[in-house]
């Protein structure tokens, strides 16, 4: 089921049980798709992404109702989201546990290697700036056109252009470091 | 610099399109060094993009959390209505029972609106009265309440004299004399000698004791100022003296009728043993004659009904 935008605000204003339902429908997916990589995990993930239409609901009952389309304003709430985790666990880092995790059994190699392949290059992305984890994720991760991606990012199509090229830049080098390492 | 921007642009699109890096990076050849590293990271970048589809449970469970959320919102929104409710209804029983007390005839108040000074529901009848006037913010209405409670006052000494009983009162009335008896509206008072009587028509309050002589013992009086509004009871109409022997006719109306006593109009009159009172109906128009014997006290000699019929 699709609903425009205008008709979902006041379903939404109103808790309509019907527009609410058809508005997750709609846009979780895409949600946590983006989430999903900008985190990396699915938990968390399923977790921020069902905190962001919560968020649109209470936003919508506050009389902040989005300004840009409701995609668009999903999706930055859901970077801003993202944005507060890494915040906070950057402030309360936990434990590392990999060193206690027990050996994987010798038939499953090839996915080890493509799961350490992905590891490299999710530590990369950890250490890109947040602006350019937003490009990369909307650019890749949602296959967002650069037009999308300004409209999101509030930025020109030129200035993403450029921030699309420093972040695949950062990220290829941090790959290159993290390979080093 | 923008010209490597727009390259990247379109190898990236290209890239999507199925084709491989050589083949874009061919139509770029003065920029193929700086670009490979960077689509090469745009590959990367975009395998990342496994297990896109997030689980139906998890689907389900965002849905449900959601919903729930929503569910919470809304009962927020309608508790303080909830709150508001109780507050009405709170403030709409007080209401109601208080107007219930004050304004039907049932109840502690009801039951209490007929009793007399000295009596265990009398003080819950002044307590009402009170409780209404307190209520009443308007300065004409509440005067006229207040001649009401007077009124009663006036009530409650003729039937506390017709009863024969003995009890404190206090009450307001016009001072009046007739025949050497002294009335405050139509109750007949006695003056001690150390007080000075009213002018005739004074508004004044006594405080006194009731008798069983059917008299109001003045223990003090106050003088109220001219034109302040006070019951006038019913005074006697005193019409005839038949003869110079302290014979009299009277008419009034009948309040009280108990062993050989009448109480017309707050008076209490004395039946002498050939008169029989049964079948008078109370509230009716009678008319009496009668005289004065020593102790003051008035004699009825002849006591009959006043109406269409007994004309």
């Amino acid at each position: 089921m699709s609903i425009d935008d205008k008709h979902a605000l006041e379903g939404l204003q109103k808790l309509d049980p019907q527009t609410i339902g058809a508005v997750y429908d709609q846009y979780f997916s895409e949600v946590y798709r983006y989430v999903l990589y900008r985190v990396g995990d699915q938990t968390l993930a399923e977790d921020i992404a069902s905190d962001v239409f919560v968020r649109l609901l209470e936003s919508a009952q506050s009389g902040r109702t989005p300004q840009t389309n409701l995609k668009g304003w999903l999706i930055g709430t859901a970077s801003h989201v993202v944005a507060d985790h890494f915040r906070k666990k950057y402030r309360h880092p936990e434990e590392e546990i990999l060193d206690s995790m027990p050996d994987l059994a010798p038939g499953i190699a090839a996915e080890v290697d493509q799961r350490e392949q992905n590891n490299v290059v999710n530590a990369a992305y950890a250490k890109l700036t947040d602006e350019q984890q937003q490009a990369l994720a909307l650019r890749f991760g949602q296959g967002y056109s650069l037009e999308e991606t300004a409209a999101i990012m509030k930025k020109n199509v030129n200035a993403v252009k450029a921030l699309q090229f420093r972040a695949l830049a950062a990220l290829q080098r941090e790959i290159g470091e993290v390979n080093y390492e | 610099m923008n010209k490597i921007y727009d390259a990247l642009e379109i190898c990236l699109q290209e890239l999507e399109n199925g084709a491989d890096v050589k083949t874009v990076l061919a139509r770029y050849p003065e920029s193929a060094d700086e670009l490979r590293p960077i689509l090469e990271a745009s590959i990367a970048a975009r395998k990342r993009t496994s297990a896109q589809i997030p689980s139906p449970e998890a689907v389900r469970r965002g849905r449900a959390k959601l919903l729930q959320r929503a569910a919470e919102m809304r009962e927020a929104i309608i508790a303080p209505r909830k709150r508001i409710i109780p507050l009405f209804q709170r403030l709409a029983i007080s209401f109601t029972l208080t107007a219930t007390f004050l304004l039907s005839g049932t109840g502690l108040v009801g039951a209490s609106s007929s009793a007399l000074p000295g009596q265990n529901l009398y003080p819950v009848k002044r307590g009402w009265e009170d409780a209404r006037l307190f209520f009443v913010f308007d300065k004409t209405a509440r005067e006229i309440l207040e001649n009401k409670y007077e009124s009663e006052r006036l009530n409650e000494v003729s039937e506390l004299l017709a009863e024969g009983r003995d009890e404190d009162i206090q009450f307001t009335g016009v001072f009046t004399t007739g025949n050497n008896i002294m009335y405050v509206s139509g109750v007949t008072v006695l003056f001690p000698a150390n007080l000075q009587t009213p002018a005739n028509g004074a508004a004044v309050i006594v405080t006194g004791r009731t008798n069983a002589q059917g008299f109001v013992e003045v223990r003090a009086v106050e003088m109220l100022p001219i034109g302040a509004m006070v019951p006038a009871g019913q005074p006697l109409e005193v019409e005839t003296q038949t003869d110079a022997s302290n014979y009299y006719e009277m008419k009034g109306i009948l309040q009280s009728s108990s062993s050989g006593k009448v109480v017309i109009n707050g008076q209490t009159f004395y039946l002498n043993n050939s008169v029989n009172a049964d079948g008078l109906i109370l509230g009716a128009q009678v008319e009496i004659k009668g005289y004065y014997d020593a102790d003051g006290k008035f004699i009825v000699t002849e006591i009959k009904m006043e109406g269409p019929d007994s004309e």
